[in-house]
């Protein structure tokens, strides 16, 4: 599914350029679920933008679904990002000012779903996610656990073909850690691809494969047991 | 899509109403006053277009050879014009002053009125009033018809029909109410209520009576220019032509000629070719307006911009859901059309209760759904607040929608110098209007003042104007009243002028008086012999009048030192002057008095000779009386004169007032312009300081890590003011650097319009600027003294 190859990534100010990724290549496969690791700083959260198309490359190559989308301008990385990729943050990134339901039911206004299939869709994610009971209420007046569940409904609702998680329980106690594992897990076995980054040695059991970066480079790929 | 964006609009709004109220206020302030000011354009823009008859309906006027407009002509000109004109349809000749208060009697009632005008019969073929009772055919057919309004028939008779009843006019006169016109649907420079046929039509009816203002209407609408040259014609070829002794086509060629000239009726009141018109006070007070809306606008964007802080992780947050820059763009632009939209609603609230108090300050009747409500003004109110959307809201919607998704992402909401240079020219932008405001409420107070306090060459303290309706009173008979007056105790002197001190509506017309074989322009006022004493009016050289025949009757002048200059006359005695065609009636200069100003302080004082009578050749009669009190009881002076009055004129009433309250009306237009200038000026000022106050808030909100940092590093008040102070200072001294010139070419304009002024010094300025700093850095301060206590271990828990 994403195919990168010899992938360059630089920062610029106007006195130093930072190299951010150094002739990177990643294979993900199609309902795989890869981990990527490294210290702070290494690039792994760079590498999780130009995945899910939130930043461009300066050199190299990126196939999605054997699509070159390197050269993309902004509305078609946008096109593909909102009918492809769904995304699962640390700190939640959930609109104060929108309900639950409205919060999930986002993506799907962008992809433009008409009002009633949107309820459907949003109320059978709701349930999937145990969050239903509190379809009503504000980020702020839920638990931490509760609004990462919302994020992840959100991420889901749309039926994405590729999740992208950045330390996705980071801002979670380890049970409502676990819980958010367990529902990526399951969403990964009913055929989503995932591709997490996480401090986590533990989170990172849950994948199918682990890649360590350090230095804007890939050191390591190991295969989980 | 639409539903979402409203949804989020509100709650956004809701979760800072503090700002949000801000916002939409200063909004709404800007609208109420730019809307009014529109309201008033389109009233005096709607000026005789009240029926599209009037589209082919002229004023006549006449330049003479010197160049000076007569807006009075002659009575025979429009029977003249009318019956050589293949043009003309029809034209009619009225009364000059419609402002003038007829004593007028119904029964036992009697009451003064003004809005009266005698007319001939060809009145109502020119102008379209719709007759709604009565003779509609000829309703000024019979020499003593009248037509009154409808509101005058009310007025009047109540509920009866007014039809064939009688009203009287000075006691003397009996008219027949022949027909009930309506009032006009819109403002017209006539302004009348009642239209009669003088009982002095047949005698009035002679070239050398000026009293009449002349108007046709053309058959078809022209140019008009097409129709003053036709005109011209006409009036040369028949009046002119035998002295001059050139066909039309010379005389055209000639450098000084008489020539008659029209203005469209729908022009008059606004666009004449000559005399004063509304239009320049009303185009300042746009200019006012448009700038305390921009003031409002410019809040609003800034703010907007300020506060996108709390919009950006949304912002980041949608773009990677799938949102378009355009979507953000148009979600933001919906939320700001909103605000703008209640603030345009409540703007409408505050006009309806703003509207009466602007009518009586400005004599006009406005109303928003009435008088000027058209398509055309709906159009106007859609395109102002389209516009206020875009100037609002433009920028902070692309500004909004721009920011860097990856970056909001990591919590890295800075915009870095994105958008600081348009916010901080936005802030100099408010602050110029501000500065500019506070300038122009200095000079114009002062002006103001200076006109006040200014010796006016004369005194008007306890000086009685008394009008007498009856011409004998005012002439033949005056002595007589006269010494009738003196008999009254506590009065002290009694005088009569043709032309009275702080008389809104003036003769300031002049004369071609000779003097040693050359002509002189100078103003002609007819007095008696007491009016330099009643005034209190020195005497520079000669003598006052006496009761000599030479005096008494038109052969001695006093002249006031502006004509003696203009005569070249250093002293009085032995010069002799005469009036126009008068050449047999010499007239020596007996005195010469201080110039002394009777018209305010926008014209010169006109050079001007004084004499007593009418015996040479030039009659002049109108004014009033003025009646000296000395001190006292001056209640029961006047009571004195009131019931005298009843003799004197019995069945007119009386109509007084001091000579110092007739002064100030001339004030009245620029009084008024300061109050209009304060009340803006001070909104404006309010509305930059109240937009500083939450600008500061939010940018120094932001800082709050900073400001914690800084104190635990030993920062004190004084550093964290200079470090958080002195960038907005710098722009608000920008801003009074730049006003300072832009205030002192307008008020310098302005103060060209007087013939008499202040002169501009540099203090003004200065003080209008240290002001605004300190207002600045008051507001300033506050936000910097709380952000200085603010705890903190608080602050850098949170972060």
């Amino acid at each position: 599914m994403i195919k990168i190859s010899n992938l360059q990534k630089y920062y610029r100010t106007e006195e130093v350029e930072t190299v951010a990724l150094n002739n990177l290549n990643i294979h993900v496969k199609e309902g795989e679920f890869v981990a990527v690791m490294g210290p702070s700083g290494c690039g792994k959260s760079t590498l999780l933008n130009i995945i899910g198309l939130l930043d461009d490359l300066d050199e190299g190559s990126y196939l999605f679904n054997e699509i070159e989308v390197a050269k993309f301008k902004e509305r078609g990385r946008s096109d593909l990002r909102k009918h492809n990729i769904g995304f699962v943050f640390q700190s939640f990134n959930l609109i104060d000012e929108l309900t639950v339901f409205e919060n999930v039911e986002l993506p799907l206004v962008y992809t433009n779903v008409p009002a009633a299939e949107r309820k459907r869709r949003v109320e059978e994610v709701l349930e999937k996610v145990q969050i239903m009971h509190r379809r009503n209420h504000f980020p702020q007046q839920l638990s931490g656990g509760q609004q990462q569940r919302v994020a992840v409904a959100r991420a889901v609702v749309n039926n994405p073909k590729l999740i992208l998680a950045d330390e996705p329980t980071g801002n979670l106690d380890s049970n409502n850690g676990n819980e958010v594992m367990q529902l990526l897990t399951e969403l990964n076995e009913a055929g989503t691809t995932i591709v997490m980054v996480t401090h986590s040695e533990h989170d990172a059991k849950f994948s199918d494969r682990v890649i360590r970066m350090l230095d804007g480079q890939v050191i390591m790929e190991t295969a989980t047991l | 899509m639409v539903k979402n964006y409203l949804k989020l609009t509100f709650r956004s709004l809701w979760k800072i109403k503090g700002y949000s109220a801000i916002n939409i206020l200063g909004l709404t302030v800007g609208l109420t006053s730019f809307l009014m000011i529109l309201l008033y354009l389109n009233y005096e823009l709607n000026y005789d277009r009240w029926d599209a008859e009037l589209e082919k309906v002229y004023k006549v006027s006449l330049r003479d050879a010197e160049n000076d407009i007569s807006p009075n002509t002659q009575a025979p000109l429009a029977t003249l014009l009318r019956e050589n004109g293949s043009q003309i349809e029809s034209s009619t000749k009225i009364s000059t002053d419609a402002t003038f208060e007829v004593p007028l009697s119904v029964g036992e009632k009697t009451f003064s009125q003004s809005g009266t005008i005698s007319a001939d019969s060809l009145f109502f073929s020119v102008f379209p009033y719709k007759i709604v009772a009565g003779d509609a055919l000829n309703p000024l057919q019979k020499p003593n018809a009248m037509v009154i309004s409808e509101s005058m028939a009310n007025k009047l008779f109540g509920n009866e029909n007014p039809i064939g009843k009688t009203i009287k006019t000075f006691n003397s006169f009996d008219f027949e109410v022949t027909a009930i016109m309506e009032n006009p649907e819109g403002p017209t420079h006539l302004n009348i209520e009642i239209v009669y046929r003088s009982p002095f039509e047949k005698q009035n009816y002679h070239w050398g009576n000026w009293s009449f203002h002349t108007y046709v209407k053309t058959k078809t609408i022209l140019a008009g220019n097409d129709l003053e040259t036709a005109i011209d014609r006409i009036y040369y070829t028949e009046r002119l032509m035998k002295e001059t002794g050139k066909t039309y086509d010379q005389y055209i060629k000639s450098a000084n000629r008489t020539s008659l000239f029209v203005d469209a009726v729908h022009d008059i009141h606004n666009f004449p070719k000559h005399g004063t018109s509304n239009i320049g006070t009303i185009s300042i007070l746009l200019v006012l307006a448009i700038l305390l809306l921009f003031t409002g606008a410019i809040n609003f964007s800034n703010l907007s911009i300020a506060s996108s802080l709390r919009r950006a992780k949304e912002v980041g947050i949608k773009k990677v859901l799938g949102s378009s820059r355009a979507n953000l763009f148009w979600q933001f632009m919906v939320e700001i059309a909103l605000q703008c939209t209640i603030a345009l609603f409540l703007s409408f609230l505050l006009l309806s209760v703003a509207i009466p108090y602007f009518n009586q300050e400005f004599g006009v009747s406005l109303n928003l759904f009435g008088i000027g409500s058209s398509w055309s003004l709906i159009a106007q109110i859609a395109g102002c607040l389209v516009t206020v959307i875009l100037l609002s809201g433009l920028y902070p919607a692309v500004f909004l929608s721009r920011y860097n998704t990856t970056k909001v992402l990591k919590g890295d909401y800075s915009t870095g110098k994105q958008g600081l240079a348009l916010r901080n020219g936005l802030i100099v932008v408010q602050f110029v209007v501000a500065t500019f405001f506070i300038i122009s409420i200095v000079v114009v107070n002062r002006q103001l003042t200076y006109m006040q306090q200014s010796d006016k060459g004369f005194s008007s303290e306890q000086v009685l104007r008394v009008q007498a309706f009856i011409q004998k009173n005012r002439d033949e008979n005056f002595d007589q009243v006269k010494n009738e007056l003196l008999r009254i105790p506590g009065v002290q002197s009694v005088a009569k002028t043709t032309k009275v001190p702080g008389d809104v509506l003036s003769d300031t017309s002049t004369m071609n008086f000779k003097h040693a074989g050359a002509s002189y322009r100078l103003g002609s006022v007819k007095v008696s012999q007491d009016y330099f004493k009643t005034l209190n009016i020195d005497l520079v050289d000669g003598r006052p009048f006496n009761d000599s025949h030479a005096d008494q009757h038109t052969r001695s002048a006093i002249i006031n030192e502006a004509a003696a200059q203009k005569l070249g006359l250093k002293h009085a005695g032995g010069a002799y002057i005469s009036y126009p065609d008068c050449d047999s009636v010499p007239i020596e200069v007996v005195g010469i008095v201080k110039n002394f100003n009777v018209l305010g302080f926008e014209q010169e004082i006109q050079p001007t000779v004084f004499t007593i009578g009418n015996d040479a050749c030039v009659f002049q009669s109108g004014g009033a009386i003025l009646v000296k009190l000395s001190g006292g009881d001056t209640h029961k002076t006047v009571a004195g004169i009131e019931k005298l009055w009843k003799d004197i004129e019995p069945g007119l009433g009386i109509r007084h007032s001091f000579l110092d309250e007739n002064f100030q009306q001339l004030f009245a237009s620029h009084l008024r312009l300061k109050r209009i200038v304060t009340f803006f000026g001070f909104t404006a000022i309010a509305m930059a300081i109240i937009g500083l106050f939450a600008l500061t808030a939010f940018l120094i909100g932001r800082r709050t890590k900073e400001i914690s940092i800084r104190k635990i590093l030993g920062a004190d008040l004084s550093d964290l003011g200079m470090l958080l102070g002195k960038d907005f200072l710098r722009l608000v001294a920008l801003a009074v650097l730049i006003a300072i010139p832009l205030g002192w070419w307008a008020t310098n304009a302005w103060l060209q319009g007087f013939a008499y002024k202040i002169s501009l010094s540099v203090w003004q300025f200065v003080l209008s600027a240290a002001v605004l700093l300190i207002v600045a850095a008051c507001t300033i301060c506050i936000h910097i003294v709380k952000a200085s206590r603010s705890n903190i271990s608080d602050n850098l828990r949170n972060e």
